[in-house]
């Protein structure tokens, strides 16, 4: 078989289990549309207060719900044996580390990004900073997905079950958060809201390059 | 690099850490001494900050060799992951110790002498604003370090953490710098010019040297103790330290 069709393969694999586990894809999604109904609680309704606040907000929400069960990526196939069996087999691991990123980008980034235009209507956003928030947050969430790969894979020799993914992970991604919420501040068409994506689109072509080749090489020789 | 590879070996950097630290230690406190005299009393009021910019002579150095301490790590880290080599790994470790250290002392330093000058503790300006997560940068190897028990897992998840953390310094720093700037330029990289006075500038560059002293001694300090926990089941360990007691 080639390397295209082991990855569909496992793709498939990946989101069939991933669908099997709903409650814990759902979870992330609960948290981002909680949090988000929440904020006004805390600040007060006044709106011109939601509004300045509320791209921020949103991207960082987003971040702690996509990290959310993060550590549970790796973990169920290290224990089942099926994380050894793909290290050793001839070209699979390649697959099967880009299967887990499109089936974790897939299950739970994309509900979170879809229902960011819904909730983004409670805070009375313009038309134009929801497209460029949920532009930003597509390429943002990747971004941050490669990382909580990566992340995973750093903690799987971690006996207990821990949040140490979060405290590697975060600082890591502030250059993401900070020109992915630049960019969502502004209310209508302007030339640095495109510079600002164009930058986003660089990190996530350098995360793109390097995660992946240090993802796969702690998979073959660190940790299992 | 055959002559090389046996100055790495676990054993022979044992030694050549207890023998550096036997050298170093006993100098350290003269030469802060003298550095702290130097800075606090002989170097000249500075005629805006008046005496409270003497606290540059314990900010700059912890705040220089923080950044510098993990860009080293991030070389020894690469060196890691391409030659196996067992004493990096054992290294940065030790240098992420210390490196925290002087983060955290960046930052203190730098709030109190901020409250004079500035008005306020803190302020989310660029430089601090990248120093504090280069704590947490360190912060997290430090924790991963701690929380993985399997020697040679440990080794590589450190290494390959530093290395990345190394790569998106840069990219931290600019993004960071480029969302708020408030703080003062750089006055000593200016190297052709500097803005600084020689007389303000002397003792400052004394004190770095007495930091890169403190380091040398502590992380050979650590690296001792580092090797020992490593080598704990080992003959020659055993027997160093039976020649250490007698």
């Amino acid at each position: 078989m080639n390397a295209v069709k082991i990855y569909y393969t496992m793709l498939h694999l990946e989101c069939a289990c991933m669908w099997r586990k709903q409650l814990q894809c759902l979870q992330g999604l609960m948290f981002f549309c909680l949090s988000v109904v929440f904020l006004p609680f805390a600040v007060g309704s006044d709106l011109n207060i939601l509004q300045a606040v509320g791209p921020g907000y949103m991207w960082i929400m987003a971040i702690f719900a996509s990290l959310l069960t993060a550590d549970s990526i790796f973990s169920i196939d290290n224990q089942s044996g099926f994380l050894e069996k793909t290290v050793s087999a001839p070209d699979c691991l390649t697959a099967y580390y880009f299967a887990k990123l499109t089936a974790y980008f897939i299950f739970s980034s994309v509900p979170v990004i879809l229902l960011t235009p819904v909730l983004s209507l409670l805070y009375q956003l313009s038309i134009f900073t929801i497209i460029i928030l949920s532009i930003t947050l597509t390429l943002g969430t990747f971004i941050l997905n490669l990382f909580t790969l990566l992340g995973s894979i750093l903690t799987l020799p971690v006996n207990q079950r821990n949040n140490l993914v979060q405290l590697l992970i975060l600082p890591m991604i502030t250059p993401v958060l900070i020109i992915g919420t630049m960019a969502s501040y502004f209310t209508e068409p302007n030339q640095l809201t495109f510079s600002y994506i164009y930058l986003l689109l660089a990190i996530f072509l350098v995360a793109m390059f390097l995660l992946p080749i240090a993802s796969i090489y702690l998979l073959r020789c660190g940790n299992t | 690099m055959f002559i090389l590879k046996s100055y790495l070996s676990l054993a022979k950097c044992y030694d050549i850490a207890h023998r550096i630290s036997s050298i170093i230690s006993p100098a350290i406190i003269p030469c802060f001494t003298l550095g702290l005299v130097w800075s606090l009393f002989i170097a000249p009021t500075d005629f805006q900050q008046g005496q409270a910019y003497r606290i540059i002579y314990l900010h700059v150095p912890s705040a220089i060799l923080s950044l510098n301490l993990y860009f080293i790590m991030g070389i020894l880290a690469l060196g890691y992951l391409i030659w196996r080599i067992k004493i990096f790994s054992l290294l940065i470790q030790c240098l992420a110790k210390v490196g925290i250290v002087f983060s955290g002392l960046a930052l203190v330093t730098g709030s109190i002498w901020g409250k004079p000058m500035w008005g306020t503790w803190w302020i989310w300006d660029a430089r601090l604003t990248s120093t504090l997560i280069l704590f947490f940068l360190y912060l997290g190897i430090l924790a991963l370090n701690r929380s993985i028990t399997q020697s040679r897992a440990k080794d590589s998840a450190c290494a390959v953490l530093t290395l990345i953390g190394t790569v998106n310094i840069p990219i931290i720093h600019y993004s960071v710098v480029w969302w708020n700037t408030l703080h003062q330029g750089a006055t000593i990289t200016q190297f052709w010019a500097p803005k600084i006075d020689h007389a303000m500038l002397k003792p400052l560059i004394y004190m770095l040297l007495c930091y890169i002293m403190y380091v040398i001694v502590v992380v050979s300090n650590l690296l001792i103790k580092a090797i020992a926990e490593r080598e704990s089941h080992t003959q020659w360990l055993k027997k160093r330290l039976l020649e250490d007691v007698f």
